[in-house]
This record gives structure tokens, C-alpha cells and sequence, in this order.
């Protein structure tokens, strides 16, 4: 027992269907060929001495440790670099080779500081191992030859540190950061024993260089060189426990690596189906926030919002919440009570929210964030495609041949996939590099950056998604590209042709709407040609696609596309949802919309009804019940007074914020379940403390439909005055234990079950299977016993693919006078969603504030200077913060991230939203910039409601 | 809402807009699928106030194709 780090067999794993084998030290193995002779014998059980090679990167052979014997091979070659062939026959250990790496091993230690007990790395690193390994027990080379000995330790990036000193220049660290990250940040400076490891240009750190503080390069440091901070803290961890990052939906696992109860660092699992060992800086350093100082542990209850918080009991509060909330039910009927699931927390979480308010509260007046974020795509490929998800696994990337992005920005949020894209994009091995076209406003970082450049960028103008599609529509059916086989074989033929017609009219040229969409029409057609003839042809998006008035339309129309080229149901291809947070998916497959059980049954389908009315002993309301805008706007009315909402923050992250305010203002009765005094909580009467996603059990499910286990590391720390803590499906249990429900759940495990039991989709789905596999995709069923890591593979799920014909209807959010400029929004790597978790720590260094975009020529029609404070004002409402002069947005556009509440960007946007789901439109709002010297007064007003409101009481009651 | 026509009018007839391309009579069939799939039934309830005195034909259509009572089972 104790802490192991993963196994690293030296070089990456390959793939192939022809096996080899041959004998190691007289063992004999058989490996798949192209495997290299060292990771042959680590597979035997071996451990060649190495430095230069790691199983995440290509092998290197420059280190010269890894030497082997081979029969009949003169010399000695370099296991890490030598393929296995068949009948080889390989030693590993000779007087000749002993001599040899004792040798290297020297070298390398008469320029390595000797203070291997007061090490960070100390009993934790492979230059100690491979010391050992050798039998080294002498430095005839004293150790004057140091190069690197008193060079100046780099503290700059707030996680980890870079100790030259240290350093064996093996430039793991350089490969990592090209090969698996993709940003080419670090450089290799001299030549032998003098060359160093620098990051960015001579003058720069850590800190000021292009590094984006994944880590993939501490991971592969050997030695104590690069190293977590955390580490050099608290010493080397204990134990490991697996679990899945808390952040964004690419849902990197991770091991936790613990001493005791606290945290040491978290490594990226090797075994991650999603991450494959990588990780960006969110999941692997941000996780501070679990013990911040502005957590709160301790249940509070107020009569009213003006009071001071009261600190109590579980019970006291239980019992407070219950009796309100039944209250409320007897005055006022069962549907002014509702509750919002969290995509923030896990699947056995979000359904017992859902199931507390359909079965306990007795209304469908559930929803969940992703009302704000997704909720198009569920309709829009439910619609077309029969399912209400993303249709491949992340690893399908690298057999697309051309990439459409359109409306997402992946290197910034969804940073792990955006690695693995970047590698296809680079082409490897020979093979060429996928091709990439970008549709969207801005000027993405992926549209340039090291070694990619997008064969097309559309920078169309906001809210005209559906317009760019549809004429690239049009130049796929008029210039004859469609795909005919596959639209006769698998798709609705009539809708095809209606379809047809209505693209093929020439007001859908690309010349005609060159107009609205301002993309240049010849650019348009030969992205669409490209798409349409470019091989394996996959689609990804993001917020950019769903948070507009025609969200529902857009996700059908690329639906459409990639059903007109045939570009569905085999790997390589598809169309892929990027899901913000990281169980989006998760939690609207558990059921969290007002109008369907879980596994997307409508709520009007009364034998699905019967199954859960059977299991649960209630009778469910056969009616859909309010979407978040709706209950806001029914509060303001009177007719919806209660609101359980656990991890959400609606006040800062949903759209119109002064009309949240009246609508959370109006309720009697307003819950929050959260970590923080969020700012919804300014207006709550019950606060229940959270847990963090490493103090409980559970799963959640990423964009790709993959179940992934979450596992507890530590106690719940809202631990109440009698020292009682809960995690979050506890908690929600013992409330609805207080409203008398009987619920008498041990473990997540058993909520599992019961989704299983009442979801076709889920019926293969157990946590023994999800322990013994790892991750478990969706649908999991008699017919798909092993999950799906690829859908519609032999026909769509709906039976025949449907063609929709989505017709382009501007916005009514418009640009005149008053407001000439159009905002759309965004988020950037280090910052997540409303900032709540990543604000509370340390990656506040590469984002202070939310900072307004806005392209040069604007800023000088107006007089603005970069950095300069502006007034941003729309119709709704008026903000201040800091200009950023860019060309990476077009004139006439201006650009904004939304995670801090001092700026409060959704103070500007509006009530408009998707047709179909109400899926607010943050992606279009008109706006004037101009001079400013300071915050407005609404955000003077709202710091000054949000003090009073988050008074608590220093003397606990009683 | 603060301002604008209340929002059970315009998200009707923001639906009605993006099916019109069917032509009107499936249009409105449409939307009062739509509205009957996703509407809580006081918005439902409040649409139909909302009809007589919006002065719109199409909310009038619309409501007309509503089935009123409570779901009908599948
Ligand atoms: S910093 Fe670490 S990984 Fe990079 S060259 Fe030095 S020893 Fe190798
Ligand atoms: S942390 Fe990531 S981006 Fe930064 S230098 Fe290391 S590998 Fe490169
Ligand atoms: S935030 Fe996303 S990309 Fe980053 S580690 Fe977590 S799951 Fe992976
Ligand atoms: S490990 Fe093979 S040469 Fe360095």
C-alpha cells in the first residue's frame, strides 16, 4: 500500500492489429507492432533506466540511459526509440550496459545538487530511481563541471515552480507542452551540457509567457525541477483516489492525490477515456476553493431578506424550510413551489432535486442552468437526430479530415478537447493535418495559433447563425454535393426534398445574404465546398450556436448539414455539442426539465407517468410546469413562490438581471444550496450549506454521454454546530425526510439504481460496472450492453433522420441609434461560469475583471483608450469596466466575458430568447460604449443591497 | 417583463414567426403543439386572456388550436 504514481511504461501506447513477439531477459511478450522495446518490458514487468522518455510523449532518445543488448544488433541501442520485430531477443542487463549508464548517470549528477533529503521530489523521483537503479555509488567527475547549480528559482506561476537548479534538461517538459498541450510555451536554450529550459522569450517567466499553466510539463518533469507548490508544502501524498473534474464538460479524470484528509495535488488519469492524462489549470490547481475562507458551513435561516442571517442547526433549518414551504403549498397550490437542478452537481443529485418536486413539492416546475445553455441542443438534435446529445466520443476527432468549429472557443473553455483537436489539426506520423474552418464573430485563438492556421474563418455577424448555415446549405444542394446515398438510406426522404427546395431558392445564395451576414460570399462557398468534399467532416459547437433567439434552429440546421453530407454515424464525423459545465448533460438526462422524466420522456406520456408513479407512491402532474424565465416572470405575478436551488446562481448567471431581483424579491420563500453566499442568496431565507464535488459520492456525465464516477476524499465540511455535515443528495434527502417523504437512501449507489430502473437508457448502468470499467457512455441497454461510444451508427434513433427547414428570422434585438454596437459574450480558460469556484483562487492572475472588447476603429470614434473605464449601456440596463482595443472582434462588435458580479454583465442583457426553449439570447444584445469614470449607480445600488444582505448574526440564536 | 408586450404574446408569436416558413395554417397548428408540449398551463391560461385584447388574428388562431382541460394522454 501507500502512494505509487501511475505506471509509466517510457513510450505511448500504439494501436495496431498486427501482434509481435519476442523475449525479454528471457521472458517472452507479445505486443501490438510499433511498440517500442522499453514499453515491451515494462508490459513484462521490467523497469529500464530511463530519463528522457514518458509514456505521454513521443520517445526522444537523447538521454542515453535506456540502453539494451539486442542479438544480432550491433552496439547498443536506445529502448525507447527501438521497435520491437518479431523473434527479437533483448537483454537488458550486462556488465557492458552497467558501465555504460553508470557513466551517463555521472554526468548527470555532477550538475545536480545533491540535497536529495530536503527535496521536494524527495523518494518521488525518477533521477533518484534511475541513481538507484544503475548502482550508482561514485561521481568521479566531482561536481565542478555544474552548469546549473545557482540558477534563480521561477516562482511566477501561482501553482508551480521551476527550480533550473534542478533541472536535467531531458525536455519532457518542451515535448509536453507541444506534443499534449499544443501551446509550445517552453523552448530548449544552448546546446549540451550548457542548454537550459526557458519559457517563452529570454526575458519572460512563467507567469508573462505564452504558458497556459496546464501542467502537462510538471508532469512530466523527472525531478523536482517543475514542481506543484502544493507538493513543495505539504510533502509527498499518501494515498490515491480516482475521481472526475468538477469543472467543464470535457470531464477529465483525475487522481487525487491525498495525505489524510487534505489534498496534495490532483494528476490527470493516464486511464481517462475523456483526457488521456491531460488536464488543464482549472481541474488539476484550482481547487483552493474547497476550503476558501468564504465558504459557509453552517445551515442559516431569516424571516425576512433585510434581517441578518441566523446561524442553526440541520434540524432547525430543515424544520424552517418544511413548514414554510407546506405553507406555502396549502395557500397557494402545488404549483407556486419549484426547484432548479445544478449542472454543477452529480446525476444521483439533480434527480433527487427533480423527483423532490415532482414527487415531494407535487409540481414540474423543476429546471436546470442548462435552460441558459444547452436547452437548444437538446431540442434542436432530438428534432432531427431522436436523441438530445452530442452523436461521438472526444476521440473521434482524430479520424475527422475537416473540423468545423462554429460558435465555441475550445481553447478557452474546453481546453483538453481543444488539445486533442489541435493535435489532429497538426497531423502526425505522416499523416496530414485535419483542415479547420471557424465560424464565429470573434477571432478565436484556435483560428492562429502555433503550427494551425483555419483554412477559413467566417467572422459572420452575431445572430446570423442561421443564415451563414443555411447558405452553406445552399451551395451543398445547388453545386450538387449533397450526399445521395446516405440522405435515400437513412433520412426522411419528403422533408429532404422540402429541405432541398427551400436552401436551393436564391435568396439563400451566399451572394444574397452576404448582406445580413457579412461574410464574404466566396469564403462561404468554398468552406461549404470543404466541408462537403473534405473527407470525414465534423462539426463542433458551443454557446455561440444555442444562447440566441434561433438557438433551436441553428442546432438543426447543422443537424441538416451533416445529414446532406452523409457525415453521421461512424467515427470521424458527427455533430458535438460542447457542454459548458460539467454535468450539463448529466443533469438533463436526470429529468431536470419541466417537461420530461428522466432519459427525456415527456411528462404528458402516461405510461412513462405510471412507471415513476408506481415506483415513487405519488400521482405525478401530467402537465409541463415552468422554465426558469417563466417561474421569474410568475413570481413577479404572484402565482410562483418557492424556489429550491441547489448550485445554481441565477441572479449573476441568467439574462436581465433587475427583472431575477423582482422575480427572486417577490417569493416567499427562496433556498439556496450552495457553497457560497452566492448572489442569489441576497435574496434567500434559507441558506443550506453545499459540498464539494471531493466530499461526496456520485457520478456525472460529460459532453461525449460518459458516466464517470465521483468518489469522496474527505468529509463534508458543512458540518453544523452538533458537528453534523451532509453532502448534496443528503441534504436534499433529510429536506425531504422534513417534508415527511420517507426517503431512506445510504448511498448514491441505490439513487443509481432507481434511475436505472425507470430509464431505458440507463438500464446497464451500475456503479460495480462503472467501478470495474472506469466510464460508461450512454445509451447502456440490451442493445447496446457495452454503452455507445458512437450514436446513429446503424440507423438514427428517431428511424429516419429528419430534415428541418429553418428559415433565418432576424433577432429582434436590434442596432440603431441609441445603441449602435452589437455585444455578444463569452468565457476565457482560467475563469469558470460565474467565477464562483475559480474567483477563490489563485487564477485570478491571468483575469482581475471582465474586460469589454471592442476593435480600434470604434474606439476611436468614440474616443476610447485601451484600459480606460467605459460606460456599456443597452435598453435593459448600464455597466462599467475596463476596454480592451483588439482587431480580434469586428468593427460594430463589441465583446465580454461574464465572471465577476462587480461588472455584472447580464445587468445589459435582455429578456429576449430562443424560440423554442427559452434559452436567453446572451450572444446579441445592442449597446453604446462610451466614457466613464467609474461604476454606475445600479452597481453601487447592488453592493450596497448585497452588504446588507449578506449580514450574519454574531451571536449564534438561542 | 419591464417593458414590451407580456411575454406569453411574444414568445407566441416568436414561434409562430420561426414556423411560418410552412405555411400559415401548419404554423399554427404547430405552435399550439408547441405551446401544448411546453407551456405551463397558466401560461396557457394567461395567452388565452391575453388573445381577445392582443388585436392578433395568429394569437387568436393559435389559442383556438390549443386543446384546453388537462393533458391528453399518449
Ligand atoms: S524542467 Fe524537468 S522536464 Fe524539463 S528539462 Fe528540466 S528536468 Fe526535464
Ligand atoms: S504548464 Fe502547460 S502550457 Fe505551461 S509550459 Fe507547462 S505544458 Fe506548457
Ligand atoms: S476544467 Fe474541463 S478541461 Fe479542465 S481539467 Fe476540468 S474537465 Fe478537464
Ligand atoms: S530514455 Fe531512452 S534515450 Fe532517454
Amino acid at each position: 500500500m501507500g502512494y505509487e504514481p501511475q505506471i509509466d511504461h517510457g513510450t505511448p501506447a500504439v494501436a495496431s492489429d498486427t501482434a509481435v513477439s519476442l523475449t525479454i531477459d528471457g521472458r517472452s511478450i507479445t505486443v501490438p507492432a510499433g511498440t517500442s522495446v522499453m514499453r515491451a518490458a515494462s508490459l513484462a514487468g521490467g523497469a529500464i533506466p530511463r530519463l528522457c522518455a514518458t509514456d505521454n510523449v513521443a520517445a526522444y532518445g537523447s538521454c542515453r540511459m535506456c540502453l539494451v543488448e539486442v542479438d544480432g544488433v550491433r552496439g547498443t541501442p536506445a529502448s525507447c526509440t527501438t521497435l520491437v520485430s518479431e523473434g527479437m531477443v533483448v537483454r537488458t542487463q550486462t556488465p557492458r550496459l552497467e558501465k555504460l549508464r553508470r557513466g551517463v548517470m555521472e554526468l548527470y549528477i555532477s550538475d545536480h545538487p545533491l540535497d536529495c533529503l530536503t527535496c521536494s521530489a524527495n523518494n518521488d523521483c525518477e533521477l533518484q530511481d534511475a541513481a538507484a537503479q544503475v548502482g550508482l555509488r561514485d561521481v568521479r567527475y566531482g561536481y565542478d563541471g555544474a552548469h546549473h547549480l545557482d540558477a534563480p528559482l521561477d516562482e511566477s506561476n501561482p501553482y508551480f515552480a521551476f527550480d533550473a537548479a534542478k533541472c536535467i534538461v531531458c525536455s519532457r517538459c518542451v515535448r509536453s507542452c507541444d506534443e499534449v498541450q499544443g501551446t509550445l510555451a517552453l523552448t530548449v536554450d544552448g546546446r549540451g551540457f550548457a542548454s537550459a529550459i526557458g519559457a517563452g522569450q529570454s526575458a519572460d517567466d512563467f507567469l508573462s509567457s505564452d504558458c497556459v499553466s496546464c501542467g502537462a510539463c510538471v508532469q512530466a518533469c523527472p525531478t523536482a525541477a517543475l514542481m506543484e507548490k502544493s507538493v513543495i508544502e505539504i510533502g509527498k501524498p499518501e494515498r490515491t483516489v480516482v475521481t472526475t473534474c468538477a469543472y467543464c464538460g470535457v470531464g477529465c479524470t483525475f487522481r487525487a492525490e491525498m495525505r489524510g484528509e487534505q489534498l496534495v495535488r490532483m494528476v490527470p488519469w493516464k486511464d481517462g477515456k475523456a483526457n488521456h492524462g491531460h488536464s488543464c489549470v482549472k481541474g488539476r490547481f484550482a481547487w483552493g476553493y474547497a476550503n476558501h475562507a468564504d465558504r459557509i458551513t453552517n445551515p442559516m435561516i431569516r424571516e425576512r431578506i433585510d434581517e441578518p442571517w441566523r446561524a442553526v442547526s440541520w434540524d432547525e433549518a430543515l424544520a424552517f424550510t418544511a413548514a414554510r414551504l407546506s405553507a406555502i403549498k396549502a395557500q397557494y397550490g402545488a404549483r407556486a413551489l419549484g426547484g432548479i437542478t445544478s449542472s454543477r452537481c452529480t446525476n444521483e443529485e439533480a434527480y433527487l432535486v427533480q423527483k423532490l418536486v415532482r414527487a415531494g413539492f407535487g409540481s414540474n416546475n423543476v429546471d436546470t442552468c442548462a435552460r441558459v445553455c444547452h436547452s437548444p441542443t437538446g431540442y434542436g438534435l432530438r428534432t432531427t437526430f431522436g436523441t438530445s446529445a452530442g452523436t461521438q466520443d472526444f476521440d473521434s476527432v482524430m479520424d475527422a479530415d475537416v473540423v468545423l468549429v462554429i460558435g465555441a472557443n475550445p481553447t478557452d473553455a474546453h481546453p483538453v478537447f481543444a488539445s486533442r483537436l489541435k493535435q489532429r489539426l497538426r497531423g502526425k506520423n505522416g499523416k496530414a493535418g485535419a483542415k479547420l474552418i471557424v465560424i464565429d464573430p470573434r477571432r478565436i485563438d484556435l483560428v492562429r495559433s502555433p503550427h494551425i492556421a483555419a483554412a477559413h474563418h467566417l467572422a459572420l455577424q452575431p445572430g446570423t447563425n442561421v443564415a451563414v448555415l443555411t447558405a452553406m446549405a445552399h451551395v451543398i444542394v445547388t453545386e450538387g454535393l449533397v450526399d445521395d446515398a446516405f440522405v435515400r438510406e437513412r433520412c426522411d426522404v419528403d422533408a429532404f426534398e422540402d429541405w432541398a427546395r427551400f436552401v436551393a431558392d436564391p435568396r439563400h445564395s451566399p451572394e444574397v445574404l452576404e448582406a445580413v451576414t457579412r461574410v464574404p460570399a466566396a469564403d462561404l462557398r468554398a468552406a461549404a465546398r470543404l466541408y462537403a468534399t473534405g473527407g470525414n467532416g465534423a462539426i463542433y459547437y458551443g454557446l455561440g450556436v444555442t444562447e440566441h433567439s434561433q438557438g433551436s434552429s441553428t442546432v438543426m440546421a447543422i443537424a441538416n448539414l451533416a445529414m446532406a453530407t452523409g457525415n453521421v454515424g461512424r467515427r470521424g464525423v458527427g455533430v458535438n455539442p460542447l457542454r459548458g459545465q460539467n454535468n450539463v448533460q448529466g443533469s438533463c438526462d436526470m429529468g431536470s426539465f419541466p417537461h420530461e422524466l428522466s432519459g427525456y420522456r415527456h411528462i404528458s406520456d402516461g405510461n412513462t407517468r405510471a412507471l415513476f408513479e408506481r415506483e415513487w407512491g405519488v400521482s405525478l402532474d401530467p402537465d409541463p410546469g415552468l422554465r426558469i424565465p417563466n417561474m421569474l416572470d410568475a413570481a413577479v405575478d404572484g402565482s410562483f413562490r418557492a424556489i429550491y436551488i441547489q448550485g445554481e446562481d441565477i441572479l449573476q448567471s441568467d439574462p436581465d438581471t433587475r427583472h431575477v431581483a423582482a422575480g427572486l424579491a417577490a417569493m416567499d420563500c427562496v433556498i439556496v444550496h450552495d457553497l457560497f453566499l452566492n448572489e442569489t442568496a441576497n435574496y434567500a431565507h434559507v441558506f443550506l450549506p453545499g459540498s464539494t464535488f471531493l466530499e461526496k459520492d456520485g457520478t456525472f456525465t460529460n459532453a461525449e454521454r460518459r458516466i464517470q464516477p465521483v468518489r469522496k476524499v474527505m468529509d463534508p465540511a458543512n458540518r453544523d454546530g452538533e458537528g453534523r455535515g451532509m453532502a448534496d443528495w443528503e441534504v436534499t434527502q433529510a429536506l425531504a425526510n422534513a417534508m415527511g417523504l420517507g426517503w431512506s437512501y445510504t448511498h448514491p449507489r441505490e439513487i443509481m439504481d432507481e434511475i436505472a430502473r425507470l430509464t431505458p437508457s440507463f438500464a446497464g448502468v451500475n456503479y460495480a460496472r462503472l467501478d470495474a470499467e472506469g466510464s460508461l457512455q450512454w445509451p447502456v441497454n440490451a442493445e447496446h450492453p457495452d454503452g455507445s461510444p458512437i450514436m446513429h451508427e446503424a440507423g438514427f434513433v428517431r428511424g429516419k433522420g429528419l430534415f428541418v427547414v429553418t428559415d433565418y428570422v432576424p433577432t429582434d434585438e436590434k442596432t440603431g441609434p441609441r445603441f449602435p454596437l452589437l455585444l455578444t459574450t463569452g468565457r476565457i480558460l482560467s475563469q469558470y461560469n460565474v467565477g464562483a469556484q475559480t474567483r477563490r483562487t489563485a487564477n485570478g492572475v491571468w483575469h482581475k475583471e471582465d474586460v469589454l472588447e471592442m476593435h480600434p476603429t470604434d474606439a476611436e470614434n468614440r474616443g476610447l483608450a485601451d484600459g480606460g473605464w467605459v460606460r456599456l449601456a443597452s435598453r435593459k440596463g448600464e455597466t462599467t469596466l475596463r476596454l480592451k482595443v483588439t482587431d480580434r472582434v469586428a468593427p460594430g462588435v463589441v465583446y465580454t466575458t461574464f465572471h465577476h458580479p462587480e461588472t455584472q454583465a447580464n445587468v445589459v442583457t435582455t429578456e429576449f430568447s430562443d424560440w423554442a426553449t427559452n434559452c436567453p439570447e446572451y450572444k446579441v444584445t445592442a449597446v453604446q460604449v462610451g466614457a466613464s469614470n467609474g461604476p454606475t449607480e445600479w452597481q453601487r445600488d447592488y453592493d450596497a443591497q448585497a452588504r446588507t444582505a449578506r449580514r450574519i448574526a454574531a451571536e449564534p440564536a438561542e | 417583463m419591464s417593458e414590451g408586450q407580456p411575454a406569453e404574446l411574444r414568445m407566441a408569436t416568436q414561434i409562430a414567426r420561426n414556423l411560418a416558413v410552412l405555411g400559415e395554417k401548419a404554423a399554427v397548428q404547430r405552435t399550439a403543439e408547441h405551446i401544448k408540449a411546453y407551456w405551463d398551463p397558466r401560461m396557457i391560461a394567461r395567452l388565452r386572456d391575453l388573445a381577445p385584447v392582443s388585436g392578433s388574428d395568429l394569437i387568436a388562431a393559435i389559442v383556438a388550436e390549443i386543446p384546453s382541460g388537462r393533458s391528453h394522454e399518449t
